[in-house]
């Protein structure tokens, strides 16, 4: 078995001004949550963006709480929307 | 009934429709892009969404909204990309038979689109 999965993230608005990207592969440990894709990432953005609220969708749909993730997962970082 | 889209094609206009004998109420709901915001004067805005999930999340709401409410349908167009000033970046029209749950409904409707539906605005600024 692979010991690693690897996950597309998408990221939009603040977020991928922040990372200066809007999609990226991520390798993570087997058994790994959506959750530690947004630790991961918030490592990488500015400090100023540690209060931002980003929610996280999986396979384009919302989670609540936390998920395990699969191989080849698309997750989602959705900071505050703004339509209309 | 309940019809959803996302484009990036301008908004046309609404065609009259006389079928919905049974609705006393037709409220027709225009979100515009101002020229100004904060002090500023935009020449647009431009909507970034999330493409595979923003017609989805809509679809949903609207099923949610028909089911909260005793309206008899729901039509919402939502576009995306740059929007000029002036132009309607968002059209929802909800039937029922008398205006109250119209009323309500559409308040309902578009406060949780803006919480819910991934589409992003960006104010683009007018150049001197």
């Amino acid at each position: 078995m692979e010991k690693t999965i690897t996950v597309t993230v998408r990221c939009f608005s603040l977020v991928s001004d922040a990372l200066g990207k809007s999609a990226f592969e991520l390798d993570l440990p087997h058994g790994a949550t959506a959750k530690l894709v947004l630790e991961k990432v918030r490592e990488r953005m500015p400090a100023e963006l540690n209060a931002l609220p980003i929610r996280i969708a999986v396979n384009q749909e919302y989670i609540l709480g936390d998920a395990e993730l699969q191989h080849q997962d698309e997750v989602a970082l959705i900071p505050p929307v703004s339509g209309g | 009934m309940i019809e959803i889209q996302v484009t990036t094609e301008k908004i046309p206009p609404l065609q009259n429709d006389d079928s919905h004998t049974a609705d006393g109420a037709e409220l027709i709901f225009h979100g515009r892009v101002r020229e100004e915001e904060d002090g500023k004067k935009l020449s647009g805005i431009f909507y970034e969404h999330y493409e595979e999930m923003a017609e989805n999340e809509l679809q949903k709401l609207a099923e949610k909204t028909v089911q909260k409410f005793p309206i008899s349908g729901l039509s919402c167009v939502h576009r995306v990309g740059f929007v000029q000033n002036g132009e309607a970046s968002l059209r929802v029209v909800i039937w029922s038979k008398h205006r109250a749950e119209s009323l309500e409904a559409m308040a309902w409707f578009i406060s949780e689109l803006k919480t819910h539906v991934p589409i992003w605005k960006k104010a683009v600024l007018m150049r001197d």
